[in-house]
This record gives structure tokens, sequence and C-alpha cells, in this order.
């Protein structure tokens, strides 16, 4: 993804050269002519680099500094001085407020851009590196949201696709719960939210779902609607998840009858390719957001499913995606894709090398489960 | 500030001044919504025109608002919401979590 860059300047022309030359070597640049202009800007849109001039009008550069120190969500974006000056004094002022550098207003265009590609490969190693160790400690407690493996039941073969966001965990959680060679359910979730807290409460979601599974199949009772429901009060209820919700997608698989039934809670449709028609309809839910009122509203619906069909549940993230800079939710353009390609005959490796690529720049985490009737 | 207020009697109208609503701006909007509710507003109309798109953070924090307005015996509504928004809202039927109008005319009139 390209990097954005904000560049403050009240030299309209310093600002209109800077701006030419930086988008012409691949970033994203925007401009602002005041240090007002640059706050209102960066309260609208994160950035992953500032460069600023020192000498302004009203609120000079050093004190635009200051401002962001002092804020908590700007602190930390990467800071470079713009200065047609090379006194020391002002050199030292700016470093004592943890700008990274200063450029001179004559940098030759090359070493700009080498030094700008040189923040931007530190900042990246420095996070992977939070990342990897957070990962890491996540991997010791065993905890995880989504299973390693993908499944084979006797009638239906189950494939799981989880990619995360900027190599961040994220909100979906899957889980598959094989209750005897007979019943086997699929639980797709995804916490609103996005990174790490999202992460954080998608198993306290699982666990309850877990629970309530277990209660209700050792009570008899398999009904999807019926679980979902008392999935869903138990929340309702949890005051610790007052203010934390999540979308739900429950199927359970009957291996004897071969047949698929399916509730939901504000998920998106499932959708089922028919092998004979080559084609992919939507099979939507009736279910409300987890938790949010205590009668959920849950339905049930049994999905047939014929040798050779397919079935696919999947979570926000999959129909987000940025393209030039702009954001989109576009579930037709993906079901389009997915059906392209299964008339294609392309096994699920690639289907998800193909939809999920470098072009379509992903905005959230996303999950895809495949289900085949074999 | 991506919240323009207005008043029309009791009513609240806020107009959210973003394009995109996201994660970046979900925790800040929370708190504006909550601070109102706090600070007494029990009719709020949030008018969407500007969303182009909105995330699943946005969300969250839009239905947290509902929830906090609701146990306080306050009504929401919203209205403008543009074409893929709007689609979203109906995939997952969060257009009946909300009250969802076309004009702020006809949101502020369902409040009498």
């Amino acid at each position: 993804m390209k990097k954005k860059i904000l560049l403050v300047d009240d030299e309209q022309m310093q600002l209109m050269l800077l701006h030419k030359l930086l988008e012409s070597s691949g970033f994203i640049v925007n401009k602002a002519e005041s240090v007002l202009l640059a706050m209102d800007y960066l309260a609208k849109e994160p950035v992953d680099l500032i460069i600023s001039d020192i000498e302004m009008d009203q609120l000079d550069g050093f004190e635009f500094r200051e401002i962001l120190l002092n804020n908590d969500k700007l602190k930390h974006i990467p800071f470079l001085f713009l200065t047609a000056h090379n006194e020391q004094m002002l050199i030292q002022r700016g470093l004592s407020l943890k700008a990274i550098d200063y450029i001179p207003k004559n940098i030759p265009k090359e070493q700009l851009v080498a030094k700008i590609n040189n923040i931007f490969a530190t900042v990246d190693n420095q996070q992977e590196s939070s990342i990897s160790e957070l990962k890491l400690v996540a991997d010791k407690l065993n905890l995880r949201n989504v299973p390693k493996n993908n499944y084979q039941l006797e009638s239906f073969k189950i494939d799981i696709f989880h990619k995360s966001f900027q190599n961040h965990p994220g909100g979906d959680f899957i889980d598959v719960i094989k209750i005897n060679d007979r019943y086997t359910f699929i639980v797709l979730g995804d916490v609103m939210g996005k990174k790490w807290g999202a992460w954080f409460f998608s198993f306290t979601f699982l666990s309850y779902i877990r629970s309530a599974i277990r209660i209700c199949v050792f009570d008899g009772n398999l009904s999807v609607s019926s679980i979902m429901q008392k999935i869903n009060q138990v929340i309702h209820f949890d005051d610790f998840l007052d203010d934390i919700y999540s979308t739900l997608s429950l199927i359970l698989i009957d291996n004897e009858d071969n047949t698929i039934t399916y509730s939901g809670a504000s998920d998106l449709p499932i959708l089922r390719f028919n092998h004979l028609t080559k084609t992919i309809e939507k099979h939507k839910s009736k279910g409300l957001l987890l938790g949010f009122f205590e009668e959920g509203n849950f339905n049930e619906q049994i999905i047939p499913l014929e040798k050779g069909d397919i079935l696919y549940l999947l979570t926000d993230g999959a129909i987000d995606f940025e393209s030039n800079g702009v954001k989109k939710t576009d579930i037709n353009f993906f079901i389009n894709q997915l059906e392209n390609l299964n008339k294609e005959d392309k096994d699920f490796p690639e289907i998800t090398t193909r939809i999920f690529n470098k072009e379509k720049y992903q905005v959230d985490d996303c999950s895809l489960i495949q289900i085949l009737r074999s | 500030m991506n919240y323009t207020l207005e008043k029309s009697a009791d009513v609240n109208i806020i107009t959210v001044e973003l394009v995109e609503a996201s994660l970046n701006q979900s925790d800040e909007f929370k708190a504006y919504i909550y601070s109102l509710i706090d600070g007494g507003a029990r009719k709020i109309v949030l008018n969407l025109e500007k969303v182009l798109y909105m995330d699943s953070s946005f969300i969250g924090a839009l239905v947290g608002g509902l929830k906090n307005l609701l146990s306080k015996n306050g009504e929401m509504a919203l209205v403008n919401i543009t074409s893929d928004v709007l689609a979203l809202f109906e995939l997952t039927r969060l257009d009946k979590v909300f009250h969802v109008y076309d004009s702020i005319d006809d949101a502020v009139k369902s409040f009498d």
C-alpha cells in the first residue's frame, strides 16, 4: 500500500514542488498551508509521515510539533522538519522535540526519497518486531481464534482462509466443533473493531459460543436458531461485553442426512455455488446483532447442497477493499469474482489467491470458509 | 471538527463530516455521542449524507451510541444514508436495529 505523507508549509510554491516530487516517487501526498489546516486534516485522516516547514505565520513548525506531542493519537507519527537554514540552534531545538531529522529545502530528490524510504523501513521493522513478540506470547498460551487446519468430513470438505489486516490479529473468529461423526458445527464471527482490541474480545465470544453449543447439544437441542438465541441472551446480559458487538454465522452439518442448517446474526449472506447452473445465490438470515436485543429474531434455514455444490461463509473484510485510495464495500463484485473462478473450476487456494491479491488492497482482516459437498 | 451539531427544538441533528468513517474516528465519534447523551440529549438525528464508506469499527460506535441512548429512553434516527452504506446496513439487518429515514424532516417528525 502506498504511504501517505502530509506536507505543511505556508509557501505555496515550495508545497507544490515537494508535492510533485514525492507524488512522482510513489507516495500519496497531501498538503496543508498552515498548522491549523494540518490539524484539521489529521483529525480526519491518519498519515504515515509529516514533513513540516519551521518558519510559518501564526503557529510555526516547533509549535506544531509540540501540539502533536501532546496528542496521544498523533504523537507517534514520524516527523521531519524542512528548513532553509542550517543553524545548529534550530536543529537542536527540533531534535529535542523528537523530530526524526531535518531536510534542507534544496536536498536532491534521490536523497530525499531515500531518506523517506529509510524512515518507513525502520518504522515497519519496529512494528513487525513488536507484533512478532506479541504473537509469540499468544502462540505459547495457545490463544488462537482461527483454526490452523482444514477439515475433511465424510461428505463435506471444509477449507478455511483467514488473512489478518496489516499483520495484526483482528476480530474475525472461526471454530469447527465436531460433536460426533454425524454432527459438526461451524462458527464464523466478526467482533466490530480492528486489531488487538477486537482480537481480545473474540475469545470471550468464542468461549460463550462453544459453551452454548455444548450445553444445547447435551440437552438434545440441535436447532441452530435456538442455540443462537441462547448465545444472544448470555451476551446481552454480560456487562463485560456491554459495548462490544459481534456478528455470527452458525452452521450445522449433518453428515448422515447430508443437510446444512444455518442461522445468522447481522452476518453477511452465505453464498451457495450451484455446480449445475454455475451460479451463486445468496441465503440471508434474519437475526440481529448478537446481544443488542434480548430477543435476536433468529431464524434457521436448511440450505440444499447437492454433490459438487459449494457453500461460502464470509466476513465483511472479504467485501471491503481500497482501490485508488478510495474504500468500498461491494458484495456483488466479490460474488462475481467467486462465481467466475468457480465456473473455471479453480480450487480454494487459487480462488483466495486470485481474489485477495495486491491490487485489491485489504482494509480489514478477512475470512472465507468453503464447504464443498463431496 | 468531524461532526456538526444543529438543534431543532429538543432534537439534536448531527452531520457526520466524513467521507470514510472508520476505525480512526470511531473512538472520537463514540465519545462525542456519549457526551451529548450525558449532556441530556435524548433525540438524535444522524445525517450521514457525506459518508461513502463505513467500516465495522464505526458501525460498532454507532450501535454503542444507540444502545446508550435507548437505555435512557432516548431515540436515534439515521438519515440520508448513501447507497453503499445503506446496502451494507440492509445486508446485515442493521436497518432493523436503527430507524432509517430519507430526510431530516421525516426523522424529526418521527419523534413527535
